[in-house]
C-alpha cells in the first residue's frame, strides 16, 4: 500500500510569530510536526503494520523547521522523506498553485498513492486542492478511522459516517489516535539519513499575501450606569467596533 | 462593488449547515449586492425565516436533498460561479462550511481563506486578515479576483422583509454516508454561540420576559443559574454550570449573576463576556471583558430599544 | 537561553519533553513522591523509548547519543523529577564501568542484563565507608576459580529494582588500594535486600541497604584486577557526577519556570509581585545561577566525549551546581510564598530533591578536598 503524508508544523504556538511596535518577527526555531500529522502518521504505520506498504512524508514547511519535521516522522517510522520548495504554503493565494504543481510532480514520477494523509492543524483548501488535481475522494475534518477505513466527519451538532473509498486523499484531527513516541535511537538515525530535496517554479508575478501586527485592542471596558446614563449605548457601541455585536 | 453570496444548507431531517448569527450580520458587515443561496429539501418551511433577513434570498429545493450529500452541492455552485466576474462566496466558519468552502475552491481554482474578519470592502478589491494560530502576528490579504472565505459574526436581527426565490434543482442520490447526532443535539444551549443568561439579581420570573426579546433579537439561546432554576423561575435544562451545562459561545451576556464558582466554571470557555451587575466587587466582573456596573433590568430595557 | 544548541539537540530535548509530558504528568509524580517508591512499570515507556541506554554505543544496543547530548536529555527529564531519571542514569553508568575497565565480554553480558529493560547498582558504600572508602570492610575471599563475598552495604541506588550489581570489596588489608570490583547477579543465593530508605527527596529514586552472606561469584566477574577497585568506583564516579549536575539544572530550570509564573500572576498591593524588587532580584539570581551551572555541565560533557580527564572540572561543576541549587530552589519557595511551602505546588520538592545531590556521588566536601588536590599539583616545583 502506497501511502504520503503531507506533513506540516504545529499551528497552534502563539511564539511562532512575534510583533513590536508593528514590526513582525518568524520564530521558526521552535516549530515542530503538529500532534494533527503525528496522529495522520500514527494512522499510516497501523495500516502498514497490517498491509504490507510504504509512507512517504512530504513538507512544505521552509527552513529550519523543514528538516525538523521529516527527522521526526522518519524517526516515527516513516520510510522517505522530502523537503519540496514552494513558496509559502501558509499563504492562501499560493496554495492552489502549489497543489497543482505537486499533483503535477505525482504524475510525472508515476508516484501512485493509494492514501495521502494529512492532519488538519488549519482550515485551508491545500488537501481539497490536491484531491480535485488527482480526481481523487476527499475526506476531511476526520475525527474517526479504522483499519478498514471506516471514518467520522465531526460537524457541529453530531458526525457524517461512512467508509473511505481509495484513492483518496483524507484531513485527520487529531482524536483519531494517540500517536506512538519515537526512540532516541530512530530518532539519531532519522537525523543522519538523507532526505530528498524537490522544489517547483514558484511564479514571482502571483500576488503573495502579507503578514502584519495585530493592532492592540483595548479589551477590557466596564461602564457604571448610576455615573453615566449613556453607559448602555457606549456598551453597543464598543461591541459593534469591537465585531461582538455586528 | 464586489458582490457577496452566502452559502447555507437547510435539511430537515440534520439540524447542521445553517447559522442565523452569520444570518444576521450580513447586512452590516458588506456593502453592495449581496444574496443568499440556500440548498434544501424544505423551502416551503424555511422560507418565512429567510425573508426577514434583509437580504435577497434563493432556496434551491430538492426533496432528496441531505448534508451527507456534499459534492452535490458543491457540483452546483461550481456550475454557477465559474463563469460569474470577481465576486466573494461565504461560508459559515465551521466543520461544514470550512469543507465545503475549501472543496469548492479547489474546483474553481481560487483562494479560500479560513475564518476571515476585518472584511473591507472598496471598489474592485476586499481585503481581509486572517489570524495566524495565536500569534500577534496577522495575515492581511488583498483579493482581486473570485475567492471563498469562512466567517462568523454576531448580527442582530434587522427584520426587514426581502424577496426569496425558490427553485428546483437537480440533484443526483448519493450511497452511503449516514448522520448520527451528538447525545444533546437537541439543545439549543449547549451549541448556541451567542448566550443571554439572566441570574438571582434580575429579581422575579417575570424578568425572564424582557430577558427573551433581548435573546431574540441577538439570536441568542437563553441560559440560567443554579440559583434561578432551583427557584423554579425557569427550566432546569437552562441552567449553566457544574452540575447541569458547560457551554463555549462567543458571546455570553451574564445579567444580575455575581459569578459563584459552580456557574463560572461551566461558561469560563466563552469567547466573550459581558456583565451587568449592580455590585462592582461582584467575581463575574473579574471574567468580564465587557460589562456596566448597574441595574440589569434597567440595562436589558435600554438594550431592547437600541438594537 | 544562551547555550547554542544545534539542531539535534533542539529534537532530542524535544523528544525528551513529549516524553515527560505524556508519562511523567504532575499528578502521577506528587502520587510517587509522597508514596516514597515508584513501580517499575513507570519505567516500562523510557526503556520503550531508549532511555535507559542512551549514551551506549549502538553496538551494545545502546542509542550511542554523545555525553553532551544525552545529558541535555536529562536535564530535560529532571525537570519532571530527578529521582526517575537518576534511577535510568544509575544503570547506565554502570554499564560503562564495565566498558572502561572490564572486558569485551564482560561488557557485553552486562549489555544483555540492561538492554531489554533491567536495571543495574552500584554499591560501595557501607553503614562505617562513605567518604571514608577506605574503611570498607565487606570482603571477597578468594577460593579456587569463585570468590566468596561477605558483608553489609548502605545506601545502594537502585539496589532495590536492580538485576545486576557493581560491588566493590575489600580482596586485601591494604586501605583504598586493597578494593576490588565485582559483577554479581542479584539472583545469587546469599544475598538479602534492605528496607528502601524513606528519604527527604529523589524519593522516585530506590535507595536500599544490601547484605552479603556466602555470596559464591565466579571469578570471571572480577573486574579489572584485584586492588583496583577503587580506580573503577572512581571512574563511575566521575561519570555520575556530571550526571548528577546536569540533573540538577534541570531540577533549577523548574524551581526557576515555577517561581517566574507564578510572580506574574500573583498579585499583591494591586500589582503582580514580579514587580517587586526584591522578587525581580531573586529571579535575576535565579536565572543567572541556571545558565552559568548549564554552561559547566556542558563544558565537562565536551570534554568527556574528547577523552580528556574531567577530574578537576566534574568535581567543580558537582560542587558548583549543587551548592547554586540549594538557593535556588529555596528561593522558589521563598516566591511561591505560603502556597509554595505545602505539597499542593511542586517546588518545595523541587528543595528535597537538590539537597540530596549535595551528598550522593561523593560530598561536595569531597569535591573540595579533590579541587584543592589537583589545583596544589599544578602549582608544585
Amino acid at each position: 500500500m502506497k501511502i504520503a503524508l503531507i506533513a506540516k508544523a504545529e499551528a497552534d504556538n502563539p511564539k511562532t510569530y512575534t510583533s513590536h511596535k508593528n514590526k513582525v518577527t518568524y520564530h521558526p526555531e521552535n516549530l515542530f510536526l503538529s500532534e494533527e500529522d503525528k496522529s495522520a502518521l500514527e494512522f499510516a504505520l497501523q495500516l502498514t503494520e497490517l498491509k504490507k506498504g510504504t509512507i512517504d512524508v512530504f513538507t512544505f514547511e521552509q527552513n529550519e523547521a523543514a528538516e525538523r519535521i521529516l527527522h521526526e516522522a522518519l524517526a516515527m517510522g516513516a520510510t522517505t522523506a522530502t523537503k519540496v520548495s514552494a513558496g509559502n504554503i501558509n499563504d492562501p493565494l499560493l496554495q492552489n498553485q502549489i497543489a497543482s504543481e505537486f499533483v503535477h510532480y505525482l504524475k510525472e514520477n508515476n508516484e501512485n498513492y493509494d492514501l495521502i494523509l494529512t492532519g488538519k492543524t488549519t482550515s485551508s483548501a491545500f488537501p481539497a486542492a490536491i484531491a480535485t488535481g488527482l480526481g481523487i475522494s476527499f475526506y476531511d475534518y476526520v475525527s474517526m478511522i479504522d483499519t478498514s477505513l471506516n471514518y467520522e466527519m465531526k460537524l457541529e451538532k453530531g458526525k457524517i459516517t461512512g467508509q473511505c473509498v481509495l484513492p483518496a486523499v483524507i484531513a485527520t484531527l487529531d482524536s483519531i489516535n494517540v500517536p506512538r513516541l519515537a526512540s532516541f535511537t530512530s530518532l539519531s538515525t532519522a537525523i543522519n539519513s538523507s532526505i530528498n530535496n524537490v522544489s517547483f517554479k514558484t511564479s514571482d508575478e502571483g500576488v503573495t499575501s502579507e503578514i502584519v501586527a495585530k493592532p492592540v485592542k483595548n479589551e477590557k471596558a466596564i461602564f457604571n450606569l448610576d455615573q453615566d446614563p449613556k453607559a448602555t449605548q457606549k456598551l453597543v457601541e464598543i461591541l459593534k467596533q469591537n465585531g461582538m455585536l455586528r | 462593488m464586489v458582490p457577496i453570496y452566502y452559502i447555507q444548507l437547510e435539511d430537515k431531517n440534520i439540524d447542521e449547515g445553517h447559522n442565523s448569527n452569520n444570518l444576521a450580520g450580513l447586512d452590516s458587515n458588506f456593502k453592495g449586492k449581496k444574496e443568499v443561496l440556500v440548498f434544501s429539501n424544505h423551502a416551503t418551511e424555511i422560507k418565512d425565516k429567510y425573508a426577514s433577513s434583509g437580504v435577497k434570498t434563493t432556496i434551491y429545493q430538492n426533496e432528496n436533498f441531505s448534508v451527507t450529500n456534499l459534492p452535490a452541492v458543491t457540483n452546483t455552485l461550481r456550475k454557477i460561479f465559474v463563469d460569474k466576474a470577481n465576486s466573494l462566496i461565504v461560508f459559515d466558519k465551521c466543520n461544514l462550511g470550512n469543507s465545503l468552502g475549501s472543496q469548492l475552491a479547489a474546483v474553481l481554482n481560487v483562494p479560500f481563506i479560513y475564518n476571515a474578519k476585518d472584511i473591507c470592502c472598496d471598489q474592485d478589491h476586499i481585503i481581509v486578515n486572517q489570524d495566524i494560530g495565536k500569534t500577534q502576528a496577522l495575515r492581511k490579504i488583498t483579493l482581486n479576483d473570485k475567492a471563498i472565505i469562512s466567517l462568523s459574526c454576531n448580527g442582530v436581527l434587522s427584520h426587514s422583509k426581502n424577496e426569496v426565490d425558490i427553485i428546483d434543482w437537480e440533484c443526483a442520490e448519493t450511497n452511503a454516508a449516514a448522520y448520527v447526532p451528538e447525545a444533546n443535539s437537541s439543545n439549543d444551549l449547549a451549541y448556541a454561540k451567542v448566550i443571554v443568561a439572566g441570574g438571582k439579581g434580575l429579581g422575579s420570573p417575570d424578568k425572564f420576559k424582557p430577558l427573551a426579546t433581548l435573546a431574540q433579537k441577538l439570536n441568542a439561546s437563553v441560559g440560567a443559574t443554579k440559583a434561578v432554576t432551583d427557584q423554579g423561575w425557569i427550566d432546569k435544562n437552562r441552567m449553566i454550570g457544574i452540575s447541569n451545562l458547560s457551554v463555549a459561545p462567543d458571546v455570553y451576556y451574564a445579567f444580575g449573576i455575581s459569578g459563584a464558582v459552580q456557574h463560572t466554571a461551566g461558561m469560563t470557555k466563552s469567547k466573550c463576556v459581558i456583565a451587568i451587575n449592580t455590585d462592582e466587587a461582584a467575581p463575574i466582573f473579574k471574567l468580564a471583558n465587557y460589562g456596566i456596573v448597574g441595574d440589569a433590568n434597567q440595562v436589558i430595557k435600554q438594550l431592547n430599544e437600541l438594537l | 537561553m544562551t547555550l547554542l544548541y544545534t539542531q539535534e539537540q533542539k529534537e532530542y530535548i524535544h523528544l525528551a519533553q513529549e516524553f515527560g509530558d505524556r508519562y511523567l504528568t504532575p499528578e502521577i509524580i506528587k502520587k510517587y513522591d509522597l508514596k516514597g517508591d515508584c513501580p517499575s512499570s513507570l519505567f516500562e515507556p523510557a526503556i520503550k523509548i531508549g532511555l535507559h541506554m542512551l549514551e551506549i554505543p549502538r553496538e551494545y544496543g545502546g542509542a550511542g547519543l554523545s555525553y553532551e547530548d544525552s545529558a541535555l536529555v536529562f536535564e530535560k527529564l529532571a525537570e519532571y523529577d530527578a529521582g526517575y531519571a537518576l534511577t535510568l542514569i544509575t544503570s547506565f553508568v554502570a554499564l560503562r564501568c564495565v566498558m572502561l575497565a572490564g572486558t569485551e565480554e564482560q561488557a557485553q553480558r552486562f549489555a544483555d542484563v540492561i538492554r531489554p529493560g533491567r536495571f543495574a547498582a552500584f554499591t560501595m558504600s557501607e553503614a562505617d565507608a562513605g567518604s571514608d572508602a577506605g574503611s570498607v570492610k565487606a570482603r571477597a575471599v578468594r577460593q579456587g576459580n569463585e570468590y566468596i563475598l561477605n558483608g553489609n552495604k548502605a545506601f545502594a541506588t537502585n539496589g532495590g529494582i536492580a538485576d545486576i550489581f557493581i560491588g566493590i570489596f575489600r580482596t586485601s588489608n591494604n586501605g583504598n588500594h586493597g578494593l576490588s570490583a565485582f559483577m554479581i547477579d542479584k539472583n545469587t543465593p546469599g544475598i538479602w535486600v534492605g528496607k528502601h530508605e524513606d528519604k527527604m527527596g529523589l524519593r522516585l529514586s530506590n535507595t536500599v541497604p544490601l547484605g552479603f552472606k556466602n555470596v559464591h561469584v565466579p571469578a570471571e566477574n572480577l573486574i579489572g584486577q584485584e586492588g583496583r577497585g577503587i580506580n573503577i568506583a572512581l571512574n563511575s564516579l566521575n561519570l555520575s557526577r556530571a550526571y548528577v549536575s546536569t540533573l540538577t539544572v534541570g531540577v533549577m530550570q523548574r524551581a526557576l519556570n515555577e517561581a517566574a509564573k507564578y510572580a506574574n500572576q500573583r498579585e499583591q498591593f494591586n500589582q503582580p509581585i514580579s514587580q517587586f524588587e526584591s522578587v525581580q532580584n531573586m529571579l535575576a539570581n535565579m536565572a543567572t545561577a541556571v545558565e552559568t551551572a548549564r554552561l559547566l555541565v556542558n563544558n565537562t560533557m565536551k570534554m568527556m566525549d574528547k577523552d580528556l580527564s574531567v577530574r578537576q572540572e566534574g568535581a567543580m561543576t558537582k560542587l558548583y551546581v549543587t551548592d547554586v541549587a540549594q538557593k535556588v530552589t529555596s528561593d522558589a519557595v521563598q516566591i511561591l510564598g505560603g502556597y509554595g511551602y505545602t505539597r499542593a505546588y511542586p517546588v518545595e520538592k523541587l528543595m528535597r530533591d537538590v539537597k540530596g545531590f549535595q551528598i550522593l556521588e561523593g560530598t561536595n566536601e569531597i569535591q573540595r578536598m579533590t579541587i584543592a588536590r589537583e589545583v596544589s599539583k599544578k602549582y608544585q616545583d
